[in-house]
């Protein structure tokens, strides 16, 4: 037994292996029509990592005044239903997709009867991730 | 040397590396139209900081990271239809779900580190790992910055507590929050990955700067501890 918080390095615990870092940008159109109880959807996917590489990654967003965030975000953004203003759900993520693949993601979700029309405004989603061995044997 | 010079190096003896000292992976059933919350004790002296993954395929082929899943969801109200967190009290490391689909295997797998103010006697795991503990055709971050902050509460709009690091890039970084709270329920002193929230309306966002980070606090949350590490490389 050993105290790792004592060690620059200490070979007796996994450590953390970084492959390499991918970026991509995801553009939602303003003012776009959603269906009754649908999710619009954006993605990007990239060949990167490998099966079941982990993800150290920041998400940003051209409409939001922080520089980016460390971990899936979920905005609230304010579109029209009917005419009538109507607060809806944007979630921004980064998952694996397939063993060789890591996809960039954004949803905007329709939970009202009636269609959508997403906030005005070109919004940019900005994704960086590092992939990372995974740890596990 | 400078800390430009540093992110260059494939180690500097100035940053540690990452350590690992927890790893758990296992599987469970999920009924459909339900929530769930399966426990294992750690049984290490601290409340790790975890993090790791979920899949529906046991190869972890398809993964997802934990505060996010699988969409689109029928629920007028969820964006994802399937969806899970992890989390970690003194005596467990948690994982717990919200599936409105069907029934199905749900396969995770936890990895998580010591807080920046422990400083235990522990049992060696790399066996349990990836066993090349150093390989120069890959990058080791390099952990800048490593400790905690106790947040204040909430005031009646967004606020924010900032940590200086001065890289001059944005850093990787990874955050922790304490909550006292699961979905009603008391569980004193619990850390969760940040932006997860513990069920009860809470949920603490990191933001990370070329000069600082941030941990984002809602309006109106009680005081929670925060815990961060930063790294040299973006």
């Amino acid at each position: 037994m050993n105290r790792p918080n004592q060690f620059i390095i200490n070979s007796q615990f996994p450590t953390q292996k970084n492959e390499d870092g991918y970026s991509g940008n995801i553009i939602i159109p303003g003012s776009t029509s959603i269906p009754a109880g649908a999710t619009a959807t954006g993605r990007i996917d990239l060949i990167a990592g490998s099966i079941g590489s982990i993800s150290r990654g920041r998400i940003s967003s051209t409409k939001s005044t922080n520089p980016y965030v460390t971990q899936a975000i979920s905005y609230t953004r304010t579109g029209t239903v009917s005419g009538s203003p109507a607060p809806y759900t944007m979630v921004a993520f980064i998952w694996r997709s397939a063993p060789d693949t890591l996809t960039f993601q954004v949803l905007l979700k329709n939970g009202y009867g009636s269609t959508l029309i997403s906030e005005a405004g070109t919004e940019t989603i900005q994704f960086y991730s590092s992939q990372f061995v995974a740890p596990y044997a | 040397m400078s800390i430009a010079g540093a992110k260059q190096m494939l180690m500097d003896s100035r940053y540690p590396f990452d350590k690992v000292v927890y790893l758990k992976s296992g599987s469970f059933s999920m009924p459909g139209s339900s929530t769930i919350i399966q426990s294992y004790p750690h049984g290490l002296p601290f409340t790790p900081l975890c993090s790791g993954n979920w899949s529906t395929a046991s190869d972890f082929s398809i993964q997802y990271e934990y505060s996010s899943g699988i969409y689109p969801s029928s629920n007028p109200g969820l964006v994802f239809d399937t969806i899970f967190n992890v989390f970690a009290d003194s005596n467990n490391v948690y994982i717990t779900g919200d599936n409105n689909g069907s029934a199905m295997t749900i396969y995770f797998r936890v990895y998580a580190f010591e807080p920046s103010n422990s400083n235990a006697l522990l049992d060696p795991i790399a066996s349990q790992g990836d066993r090349f503990v150093i390989d120069s055709r890959l990058n080791y971050p390099k952990l800048y910055l490593n400790g905690y902050i106790d947040l204040p509460a909430g005031g009646a709009s967004e606020s924010y507590v900032y940590i200086d690091h001065d890289i001059g890039t944005v850093p990787q970084a990874m955050g922790w929050v304490t909550y006292d709270t699961w979905n009603g329920s008391t569980m004193v002193s619990a850390i969760h990955p940040v932006a997860t929230s513990n069920g009860d309306s809470e949920g603490i966002l990191m933001i990370a700067g070329n000069a600082r980070v941030a941990f984002g606090i809602p309006p109106f949350v009680l005081p929670h501890r925060a815990y961060y590490r930063i790294y040299l490389d973006e």
